[in-house]
């Protein structure tokens, strides 16, 4: 059951697992804004290109990257037939009422899909290749500034790692309730969406008590071992910078320059 | 030099309900190895908790070290006991084993080199070295546990609290992590305190303490708490072996001198007696 948030980590050994979350999660989100840049087909084949070329690079099995893509299959389906059948433009092949097939309607529904598959495969070779708990290093490490404004950065980083290590406690907790109950006669699995969701109470509040109860116990547990909040903490884990993150800076640097080159 | 001094502790949890604990007063010299028996609910737990002012006395006072805890003492205080707690799921704070061995050293302020050092040393003395980058969801209770444990090693700090911190440990796992808080005992002179159902492990104390019903019954030490049957049983608990056949030898005509605590002790008063007869 883990699996749903955390399985999605492939632990392995290349050097894109190697470098720091911190330009892996910039990289991510500047190449995302920068494929609305593209905007013809030499823009979108060099996006591509580089898309496809990283993935192979980082040497993770592609059925991974399906399985991050099929979740989101319906999404990318009605957006495009969206675009396909609402955009007007060029030559009309074919119309019925408000909908029409023409030129541009083609011609955008290919950018749309291309644009939406090169996000989620970007996004999940972040999330594949970089540890719930580094990403959340990273997030931390960039919002360090905002300490200044005197945000609660570290509070904040500590309570995303908390609640990454509880996520698959609670989710062996529901487990154990859940056969408790149907130990007892509720059946999960029959009947209408309300019946269905009627069952689940039972489920629920024991989970909500017992979450409170854990979460008393811990804030006991953390206390006796001197945490208080306020004062300043060292850090066990210390984000290193390698040669790999400044070169792939330049990357995209130079991927950049290509790509208001290629655009019209 | 008395580590802990604990004087007519009274605790209760709310206004409305009864004392907890009630006028507890013991003291504790450094380096010693106290045990802590008593039935379930009878406020083991409470008690060590108002020893590093995670609770507040209701009445009564705590010294440890020669400081009173106060409001203002109670994060220098709390530097100097480290609690492994009954519930080692609820205690585990890091992502991963070495994240949460480092968490109470990052609260210290460790520098970072050092940090890496203790964590590593702190797992390799509880065996958890190999599952130093294991998430908790993948460790087995006991597994816990020794992580809880190693936690408070590596702080160092000069008294260790057990409170049934290897009830999920199989007997040689029990005997290991003993073994280790045995040895910082008797090397770093820590005082240390462990709360326990298991009086074997309660035989090896300098000290016993009997708490029942929140009132200290007895304490002593265990040759002489273990001769007192009707306050072990009113307490809810049962004598080791070695100590239960005296006992039984007693009620069979076969009076012995004084309560054993090992077979080898039992064994040669027996043949003292033998060559008597
Ligand atoms: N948070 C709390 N609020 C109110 N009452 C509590 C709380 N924690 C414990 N108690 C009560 O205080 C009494 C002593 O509890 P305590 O946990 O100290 O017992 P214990 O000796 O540690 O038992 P065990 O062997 O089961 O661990 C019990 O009657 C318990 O119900
Ligand atoms: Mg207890």
């Amino acid at each position: 059951m883990d699996k749903l948030i955390l399985g999605r980590f492939v632990p392995g050994d290349t050097w894109i697992h190697h470098m720091d979350p911190r330009s892996k999660i910039l990289i991510s989100f500047y190449f995302i804004a920068i494929i609305f840049l593209a905007n013809n087909v030499a823009s979108y084949a060099l996006m591509i290109a580089f898309t496809l070329g990283v993935i192979f690079l980082s040497g993770v099995d592609q059925k991974f990257f399906f399985r991050g893509v099929r979740p989101l299959f319906f999404l990318i389906l009605i957006t495009v037939l969206f675009q396909l059948f609402l955009t007007r433009g060029g030559h009309v092949y074919w119309q019925f009422g408000p909908f029409a097939l023409s030129q541009y309607g083609i011609i955008s529904s290919i950018y749309v899909f291309l644009r939406f598959m090169m996000i989620i495969l970007m996004s999940t070779l972040l999330t594949l290749t970089t540890a719930p708990l580094m990403i959340a290093d990273g997030i931390e490490a960039l919002l360090n500034p905002l300490k200044k404004l005197h945000l609660p950065i570290d509070q904040l980083a500590l309570m995303i790692s908390l609640a990454l290590r509880f996520v698959p406690t609670l989710m062996d907790e529901t487990m154990a309730i859940m056969n408790a109950q149907r130990a007892r006669g509720v059946d999960f699995g029959d009947g209408g969406l309300m019946k269905r969701v009627k069952a689940m109470v039972p489920v629920l509040i024991p989970l909500f008590v017992n979450t409170f109860s854990r979460a008393g116990d811990l804030a006991i547990a953390m206390e006796s071992r001197g945490y208080n909040g306020e004062t300043e903490r060292t850090r066990y884990r210390v984000l290193q910078w390698h040669a790999v993150d400044t070169i792939a800076i330049i990357v995209m640097v130079v991927l950049t320059a290509a790509l208001i080159f290629a655009r019209n | 030099m008395k580590s802990i001094e604990v004087k007519h502790l009274s605790y209760r949890y709310s206004a409305d309900t009864e004392l907890v604990l009630q006028d507890v007063s013991f003291n504790v010299a450094a380096g010693q190895w106290i045990a802590i028996v008593g039935h379930n609910g009878s406020g083991k737990s409470t008690l060590t908790k108002n020893l590093n002012g995670l609770l507040a006395p209701t009445s009564g006072e705590v010294v440890i070290n020669g400081t009173t805890l106060t409001e203002d003492s109670v994060w220098d205080i709390r530097k100097q006991i480290g609690i492994v707690f009954q519930n080692p799921d609820n205690q585990f704070v890091g992502a991963t084993v070495e994240d949460d061995v480092a968490f109470g050293l990052e609260n210290r302020q460790i520098p970072h080199d050092e940090m890496h050092r203790r964590v590593k040393k702190a797992l390799s003395d509880v065996g958890m070295a190999d599952f130093a980058t294991r998430e908790p969801a993948h460790l087995s209770g006991g597994q816990k546990q020794r992580v809880a444990l190693a936690g408070i090693i590596a702080m160092q700090p000069a008294i260790i609290i057990l409170d049934e911190a290897t009830s999920m440990l199989d007997p040689k796992g029990r005997s290991d992590v003993l073994g280790i808080v045995q040895a910082l005992q008797t090397r770093l002179h820590v005082t240390v305190l462990s709360v326990t159902h298991d009086l074997e492990e309660a035989a090896l104390a300098d000290q016993i303490l009997v708490l029942d019903g929140g009132r200290l019954q007895a304490t002593g030490t265990p040759k002489e708490i273990f001769s007192q049957v009707d306050l072990i049983q009113r307490a809810g608990l049962t004598l080791p072996f070695v100590p239960q056949l005296t006992e039984d030898l007693k009620t069979s005509g076969i009076t012995l001198p004084e309560t054993y605590l090992s077979e080898e002790e039992l064994i040669s008063a027996l043949w003292q007696l033998h060559s008597k007869m």
